[in-house]
């Protein structure tokens, strides 16, 4: 309850947030610059598998997004639940790509976000970076290691059994002949993106 | 988002039968058996597939989330490679299919990504002139090879066996080529054609959940939970699928779930291709129909 | 030797053009060009000192020109011409420049304006000098009304013109008049049940002596113009003899040939012979063809044989009418949104999942359930949801709003009430109740018990596989969380769509369609009946969705205009129209077919290319395409419109 409230007066005294700053930050990404046309109708919660897990819907996300809550909406737990399985929107009456909203706030909250979903998603980068391909075993050992390597007790069980059926190899990954291509590609983004 | 409308037109026989193909990082270790089965089975139809040389990853959803950029140049070099081979690529995981799709759209019309991407690519010495077509199996098979002539080669008729067809969500989402965005029957047709009775699946692509098994997996395995309910509500022998990850979570995760909510599913999780490639006439060792954590055989010995 | 005597006046607008145009500066222009013997500039020139100004000097100075250089032709071009005409000169010696849409208003360089302006005025000098006097014709106007549609809007306008003292024919598709509304049960604010409101109508519709009602009937080509419209008609063949049968029923009862009623929306049956319903006007029976025994083998005749009046006719045949009308009014009507494109709604997957006419016919005690709100399976549902919005104000079907479903989803909600003890959730995004005493409606309603009104829309409808209860998803965005609503009714309250047909039918009567699929009226806000196309007028949904008494008050405003059209008697003819010079013209018929009024035609005794007057709209297409010049566009041939680019160059 207290939390509530603290949050609900921070948003009466900020009456210079600047809304429009962030929606030129989203319009900058594929499929956010229709931001302000949300009414706020909440299909998008509706069709989520996930939203009943999130703290604040993504319907809600979208009206702090408009009220220029960017910190808030940063931190928000809502955009790591995100499958990115595109019900929200096929189904937005005013054609919004909510998947995509989703997908723009995670690139910018990754540079910040201290948590497993952000990390899982570095890793996942940094090993198709190594190898040119995502191996499942080299990706799991790193992301445990980079998060909780007890973790990998817990994957025990389950690991095992998928070497024993052959969907897991524990050999070593070897990278693909364009490794260094796809160095150079990684090196090109980044220089782009001004070394993010 | 527009609702599709049905594309394609049926049998084409005499269509491009052959594709680059793209297996993605998946099937060729969790999803051996949706490789080995694809491949099988195209063979027996008439199709050529040539793995795309020196492919790299697609990125999946997680370099969306990563980065913006990366996630559209990384896959645009396999498009940048397949241009150059003047075919058609055929996809076969879902997450791929999207993905490569994804970055194939900006090369549609002239936006300030097409060019974006076009510099990282020009940096390998690698251009994308205009978009690659990029079709999925599923299509292949129903459009292409056509529903007639799968009929005609079918050999065991799965007659009885019913199947429930869980899609997941990628598939047609937010892409139109599916013939729905929430009730495609393309995956309905090719396994009736099989000889199997698909029962009615509501769920048939509501997300499993994918990559969040991993970080999310409390409330995953909810999600995955009531997909299975349904599926074994309308009496399904089995599930087939048509995407790596889904299988994953409904087969390798079935265990955890059944312990977790106190349920005893047993329902084997295979893809399409692996009940096709049956029907077809290969046998159940290299269809891999053992190798899911339930194994299908059981169903299967009735038509041996 | 010198041409023709132009008067020039120039109009400020107030400050629309005197703020950006140095009209001191283009006066003097204008004076100085030749032929121009007064130039004036003065604050409204379309008021009356304005146009009296105007008047004097036609008299005073021997003017035999007229330029006013000012707003838009289409707001005053009337105007200036009356004011010629009351001055002693031909209204077609007149010509106008629009120097403030297309000048002042454009721009914010007062210098571009200034010469702009400059051009423009030379430009219509220019072409003044060469300007013929034209006369006006009229052509009589015949005095019936074509009224199509007999839904609620025809029904008025049929109506308002009949008791006005003159003719009209109603031509309906159906066996019966009614439309739409003839299927509801209750009707927003005031609950006054459909039928009983209508049918009196309906009666008055059958029993007025200047009302012919051509039911079962279809339009199928419109030829002529206004005041004189030829449309021929298909009366089609009932295979009852009207004349003889009472209505009695009994071949109605004897049919054994059972199929799905529309009128009941899939809900009920009819049989092959049949009437819609109990209450139609007229109230003779119909054989479907398509469905009855005897046109399919030959055999049966029950009907034939129990009929006390010996009515039916199997072999009747279809009649083709051939009339004439001076006005045409449209009112064909909406068809519902069809959520079956919508798979998320489980509209023709789930049972129970229901439109709103569906439920209107779950109400309406001549229903195929008499009036009983109950499940398929026969049972009475323990809780209900109603659903807006669904398939409106969505960009993925119709982006426009449908206007009735809040209110119809707030009656709803009151029925289920008052004839079941369900709980009721209405999902709402917003609650629209515009009109006279809706939101009072409202706020009756939402003091009810056991309704519970949610801001949110309904995204999908589930089923739970092991109990089939339905489940209804939805967002409760003012508190903000996610709710899954076990329900066992869900009514979708489906949007008002144009009808299939609506491209067909605009073409047919020679009017367009709107980017939503609606007819389009000549201006959205002050001439929501007249089209584009004078004497055809539309009323009712098909020119947007509306609530009843719009409907009324539309189908009364087309009837005025028709009114407006028969009661003069005759219509002017525009004389710019396009003209032959039988010397030039070799009869190589390159204009006839382009003419989108079918306007021309060959005089075989002659050889040469004909153009009927009155038909001619005179928008020089012809004169474009004819190779010899023989077709000369009057107003704009080629001469004056050489002239008005020489002076639009002149001055650079």
């Amino acid at each position: 309850m207290e939390q509530a409230e603290a949050r609900a007066l921070e948003v009466i005294r900020q009456d210079a947030l600047d809304a429009s700053a962030f929606l030129d930050e989203l319009a900058g990404f594929p499929g956010g610059d229709k931001v302000k046309n949300c009414m706020q109708c909440g299909v998008c919660t509706a069709s989520c598998p996930l939203s009943f897990k999130m703290t604040e819907t993504p319907r809600k996300i979208m009206e702090m997004i408009k009220a220029g809550l960017r910190d808030q909406v940063l931190a928000s737990d809502t955009m790591w639940y995100c499958a990115s399985c595109y019900a929200c929107s096929v189904r937005c009456p005013q054609g919004i790509s909510m998947a995509d909203v989703m997908y723009a706030l995670r690139t910018i909250a990754i540079k910040t976000a201290r948590n497993l979903s952000a990390a899982f998603y570095q890793t996942f980068k940094d090993s198709v970076r190594r190898y040119g391909r995502m191996h499942e075993s080299d990706l799991m050992i790193r992301f445990a290691l980079r998060t909780n390597p007890l973790s990998l007790l817990k994957m025990g069980p389950l690991g095992l059994r998928m070497l024993m059926k052959g969907k897991l190899s524990l050999v070593p990954p070897t990278a693909i002949r364009g490794a260094r291509e796809i160095a150079k590609l990684y090196e090109k983004v980044a220089e782009m993106e001004g070394g993010a | 988002m527009k609702v599709a409308t049905a594309p394609g037109t049926e049998g084409q026989a005499g269509a491009a039968t052959r594709f680059s193909f793209f297996p993605g990082c998946s099937l060729h270790t969790t999803a051996r058996e949706y490789l080995d089965s694809v491949v099988a089975v195209m063979g027996a139809l008439g199709v050529e597939l040539e793995e795309l040389d020196d492919w790299n990853c697609c990125g999946a959803t997680a370099l969306s989330s990563a980065d913006m950029l990366l996630s559209y140049a990384l896959p645009a070099r396999n498009l940048a490679m397949v241009s150059e081979l003047g075919l058609p690529l055929a996809v076969a995981c879902n997450s791929c299919f999207v993905t490569l799709s994804r970055a194939n759209s900006v090369f549609r019309s002239e936006g300030p990504w097409r060019a974006k991407v076009n510099e990282v690519l020009a940096a390998l010495g690698r251009k994308v002139s205009k978009p690659v077509e990029i079709r999925h199996v599923l299509h292949i098979l129903r459009d292409t090879v056509g529903l007639d002539r799968i009929r005609a080669a079918v050999k065991r008729p799965l007659a009885g066996l019913k199947v429930a067809p869980y899609y997941g969500c990628q598939l047609s989402r937010p892409r139109h080529e599916f013939s729905d965005p929430e009730f495609p029957t393309e995956m309905d047709e090719v396994l009736a054609v099989a000889g199997c009775e698909v029962v009615r699946f509501d769920r048939k692509t509501k997300c499993c959940g994918g990559a969040l098994m991993t970080t999310k997996e409390d409330v995953v395995l909810e999600i995955n939970e009531q997909l299975l309910r349904e599926a074994a509500t309308r009496g399904a022998d089995l599930i087939a699928v048509c995407c790596p990850m889904c299988q994953m979570n409904l087969d390798a995760y079935q265990g955890k779930i059944n312990s977790r909510f106190g349920t005893r599913y047993e329902l084997p999780v295979v893809y399409f291709s692996q009940l096709l490639g049956f029907a077809l006439g290969f046998d159940e060792a290299v269809m891999g129909l053992a190798r899911g954590f339930v194994p299908a055989t059981k169903h299967l010995r009735k038509y041996a | 030797m010198a041409g023709p005597r132009v008067g020039v006046y120039l109009c400020h607008c107030g400050s629309n053009i005197a703020d950006k145009v140095d009209m001191d500066a283009l006066r003097e222009f204008a004076a100085a060009l030749p032929d121009v013997v007064v130039a004036r500039d003065y604050k409204y020139m379309c008021s009356d000192p304005g146009q009296d100004l105007i008047k004097a000097d036609i008299k005073e100075h021997g003017l035999e020109r007229v330029v006013v250089a000012s707003c838009s032709p289409r707001m005053h071009e009337p105007t200036f011409k009356r004011a010629c005409l009351a001055g002693g000169l031909n209204p077609y010696l007149m010509e106008m420049a629009n120097i403030r849409e297309q000048c002042s208003w454009v721009t914010t360089d007062r210098e571009a304006a200034t010469r702009k302006a400059k051009a423009l005025v030379h430009s219509a000098v220019n072409k003044v000098r060469l300007l013929e006097p034209l006369q006006e014709s009229s052509v009589p106007v015949e005095p019936r009304v074509l009224v199509v549609g007999g839904g609620i809007a025809g029904i008025e306008a049929a109506l308002k013109i009949a008791e006005a003292g003159h003719k009209v024919v109603l031509v309906e598709r159906e066996p019966s008049i009614g439309g739409n509304m003839a299927k509801l049960d209750k009707t927003f604010p005031t609950l006054d049940c459909a039928a009983c409101i209508l049918t009196p109508k309906m009666v008055s519709v059958a029993q007025n002596p200047n009302i012919t009602l051509l039911t079962y009937s279809e339009v199928e080509k419109v030829e002529g113009f206004v005041g004189n419209f030829t449309v021929t008609i298909r009366k089609k063949a009932r295979s009852v003899d009207e004349k003889l049968c009472n209505g009695c029923g009994t071949c109605q009862e004897k049919c054994p040939i059972k199929v799905p009623n529309e009128f009941e929306e899939g809900l009920g049956m009819r049989k092959a012979i049949y009437t819609p319903f109990p209450q139609a006007v007229p109230n003779k029976p119909v054989i479907d063809r398509a469905n009855c025994t005897y046109y399919k083998t030959g055999k049966c005749r029950v009907c034939e044989r129990f009929c006390p009046p010996q009515a039916i006719r199997f072999d009747q045949e279809d009649e083709i009418l051939t009339e004439r009308f001076g006005a045409i009014i449209v009112a064909t009507g909406y068809k519902l949104f069809d959520p079956s494109v919508a798979a998320q709604w489980g509209y023709g997957r789930y049972d129970n999942v229901i439109t709103g006419l569906q439920f209107e016919r779950l109400c309406n005690a001549s229903g195929p359930t008499g009036g009983k709100i109950l499940l398929k399976d026969g049972r009475e549902p323990k809780a209900v949801a109603i659903l807006h919005c669904v398939g409106s104000r969505d960009k993925n079907y119709n982006e426009y709003c449908s206007r009735i479903c809040c209110m119809t989803s707030v009656k709803f909600a009151h029925l289920v009430r008052e004839k079941t003890g369900a709980k009721v959730y209405d999902l709402y995004m917003d609650m629209r109740t515009f009109g006279k005493q809706y939101e009072e409606f409202y706020n009756r309603v939402v003091a009810e018990r056991d309704i519970y009104f949610i801001r949110g829309k309904g995204a999908e409808v589930m089923q739970d596989p092991v109990t089939g209860q339905l489940l209804v998803r939805v967002e409760d965005t003012l508190l903000g969380v996610f709710r899954e609503i076990p329900v066992d009714m869900v009514i979708l309250n489906a949007g008002i769509s144009p009808r299939p047909d609506a491209q067909e039918v605009a073409q047919k009567f020679g009017i367009q369609r709107s980017a939503d699929g609606f007819f389009l009226e000549y201006h959205l806000k002050l001439e929501p009946m007249k089209t584009a196309n004078e004497g055809v007028f539309v009323a009712g949904t098909c020119q947007s969705p509306k609530d009843i008494p719009d409907t009324v008050a539309q189908g009364a405003g087309a009837a005025a205009e028709a009114l407006k059209v028969i009661l003069l008697g005759q219509v002017a003819v525009t004389p710019t129209t396009a003209e032959v010079q039988e010397s030039l013209c070799s009869g190589c018929r390159v204009c006839i077919p382009l003419c989108p009024y079918s306007a021309i035609s060959l005089d075989e005794a002659k050889g040469v290319a004909v153009v009927n007057q009155a038909l001619c709209k005179g928008c020089g297409t012809c004169a474009a395409s004819c190779p010899s010049g023989a077709m000369r566009a009057k107003h704009f041939d080629n001469r004056q419109l050489l002239a008005q680019i020489e002076g639009v160059c002149a001055d650079d």
